[in-house]
């Protein structure tokens, strides 16, 4: 069930990650717009856009997580043998639960404070902004404990890892 | 006060394979803890948060998704058959026309990775047909596609910029120069290759032909003009730069050279999404990790420990670029940036470096980085595209790497080589 759940789940994210870059792209546009054109500024644009990009950010995060597509060095890790290797995931899958975990926990309390601020174009708090931190977080979690079942499945099968695509050189 | 042995746990975590974003969070946690200050390990959260929340950011997704989409179909073609047209017939035209081609490619996308597969899947069967060695052919589009983030627009010049507060524009004016050394020195030391090798020239194109060919390339060559007049002229700000080249690469890709479909669009949008969330998770785990380095005083004990070695600014200086050219062996451009970018900046500062003027030794040398072996993502690139092995492509790209070092010490020890042209438009006195 946590397995099979997952993958609409992670559609589901990503869909909200294409909508919301597009509803940015146009919010600028239409800044970009009204700036130059018709020499009046939309002063909510750019904070708003700034927090859809960490949006953005946060639900495609646990989607990079599964799909592996975060920058990692696997020179060295692709050397060992496949136990080795999975043993050495399920080590680093556990890490990784650990700051997810502690993320959660912290998040909450930055949640909580976000109350207190208030945005200052737009009439909602930082408790709207930052809400998308936990949710992620939630997700991650799912996604950990898919990637360590999968890396013990992998270390009883003597399978090689799955490194994955990564990100890396996206900017580059 | 942390002990710096956190920096030392990075290294272990990182390369044993856990993904660096963790590893930013995870070692400097640890330290944090171990050092009895769990406190401060919670700043790291809000740090992050924060870190991802900045306004300069958001040119970040922006300048990705006019790359995802310039990238596509026939505006590669468009330039590259325009670079034919007019330097076709030099001496080993084809390798000429690669180099000129990533230069008209880095002012629209800025990213080496994007330049070696759209360039390199055109060109590198064309030169092969004409009689050059795949690996040649291959190495040549590694080595040339470096331009690509010199030479602006440029994502780690934005990152770069917002890590370290430096102006985007003034850091974009000093890629300019030293992007087109680059390609000028890769230009020169090519003629001299083809001639030892008898490589041919193209046929010679009539100024008619020429004119058909800018005018199928006129819209995407004038990007850079628009984007980068904008910017260094302070029309625009980078963010506002970015979403109208954005929304210019739509318009033309889309209604006007038609090398996309609506269809496609989603999957451009989620690519964009994709890298560019990967890239601000980063930046906000970077922007924690580099609130740990300053109260730990690395870069104040890295200074005293430089400053122990030698007093000399010009040894200095070289010891730098040892430095990042050994990490771009390892680590691409981005990540280098966000981890060195706050230990070695502040050090060199101190000693009397120019910031602009370490920005831009720090971006090019990375950029060369991403041509370096073990870990060159060119390099990765150019061998999945061209089916030559990494390390054949490795010995023919020798000669160029060489240009290249040669360029990176050129910066290094003539500033104004850089710092001129942001100093003519104000970005700094």
């Amino acid at each position: 069930m946590i397995l099979k759940l997952l993958s609409p789940l992670l559609a589901l994210l990503k869909w909200s990650a294409i909508m919301l870059t597009a509803v940015m792209l146009v919010i600028m546009v239409v800044q970009v717009f009204f700036r130059y054109v018709l020499n009046d500024s939309i002063v909510w644009a750019e904070e708003l856009s700034t927090f859809m990009m960490m949006w953005v950010a946060f639900l495609v995060a646990p989607v990079l997580y599964r799909e592996r597509r975060n920058v990692t060095i696997t020179l060295l890790v692709e050397k060992f043998p496949p136990r080795m290797q999975q043993l050495l995931a399920m080590v680093m899958e556990v890490a990784i639960l650990a700051v997810i975990v502690y993320f959660f926990n912290e998040s909450l309390n930055v949640v909580q404070r976000g109350h207190l601020t208030k945005v200052t174009s737009v009439p909602i708090t930082f408790f709207h902004v930052n809400l998308i931190v936990p949710i992620s977080m939630v997700f991650m979690f799912w996604v950990g404990l898919v990637n360590f079942w999968e890396a013990l499945v992998g270390f009883r099968e003597n399978r090689k890892l799955d490194f994955g695509t990564t990100t890396s050189g996206a900017l580059e | 006060m942390v002990s710096p042995l956190f920096i030392v746990l990075f290294l272990v975590l990182m390369f044993l394979g856990l993904p660096v974003l963790f590893a930013l969070l995870l070692a400097p946690g640890i330290g944090l803890f171990l050092d009895g200050q769990p406190l401060m390990a919670t700043r790291l959260v809000s740090r992050m948060i924060s870190g991802i929340q900045a306004g300069p950011l958001l040119a970040i997704p922006f300048f990705m998704l006019a790359g995802e989409l310039m990238n596509r179909g026939g505006i590669t073609k468009s330039l590259v058959d325009f670079s034919d047209t007019m330097i076709g017939h030099f001496r080993a035209g084809l390798a000429q026309v690669n180099i000129l081609s990533s230069i008209l490619f880095a002012g629209l996308s800025g990213s080496a990775v994007a330049d070696t597969s759209a360039i390199g899947s055109m060109l590198i069967p064309a030169m092969e047909k004409n009689g050059y060695s795949t690996r040649f052919s291959a190495a040549i589009t590694a080595a040339s596609s470096v331009i690509g983030p010199i030479i602006p627009p440029s994502g780690i010049m934005i990152l770069y910029a917002f890590v370290m507060n430096v102006s985007v524009g003034g850091l974009f004016a000093a890629g300019i120069v030293p992007g087109l050394m680059v390609g000028l020195s890769l230009m020169l030391i090519t003629r001299f290759i083809a001639v030892k090798r008898h490589y041919p020239q193209g046929r010679r194109y009539s100024w008619g032909e020429r004119g058909v060919a800018l005018r199928q390339a006129f819209l995407p060559l004038m990007t850079p003009i628009l984007l980068l007049g904008g910017i260094l002229s302070g029309i625009f700000t980078p963010t506002e730069a970015s979403a109208f080249a954005a929304a210019y690469a739509l318009v033309i890709s889309l209604f006007i050279l038609r090398t996309i479909s609506v269809k496609e669009l989603p999957d451009v949008l989620l690519k964009s999404a994709m890298t560019s969330g990967a890239v601000l998770l980063l930046v906000g785990a970077a922007v924690a990790f580099s609130f740990v380095i300053t109260i730990s005083g690395i870069p104040r004990t890295l200074t005293e420990a430089l400053l122990s070695l030698t007093q000399n600014k010009y040894l200095l200086l070289f010891l730098f670029n040892v430095i990042l050219l050994v990490t771009g062996m390892f680590l691409d451009a981005g990540p280098a940036i966000l981890i060195l970018g706050p230990i070695l900046g502040p050090t060199f500062v101190n000693l009397g470096i120019d910031p602009l003027h370490f920005a831009i030794m720090m971006c090019v040398n990375l950029t060369v980085g991403l041509a370096t072996p073990p870990m060159g993502l060119v390099l990765f690139v150019a061998s999945s595209i061209s089916g030559e092995k990494v390390e054949r492509i490795v010995k023919e790209m020798l000669p160029f790497l060489a240009v290249e070092i040669v360029v990176i010490l050129l910066i290094t020890y003539v500033p104004e080589l850089s710092l001129t042209l942001p100093r003519w438009l104000g970005f700094m006195r």
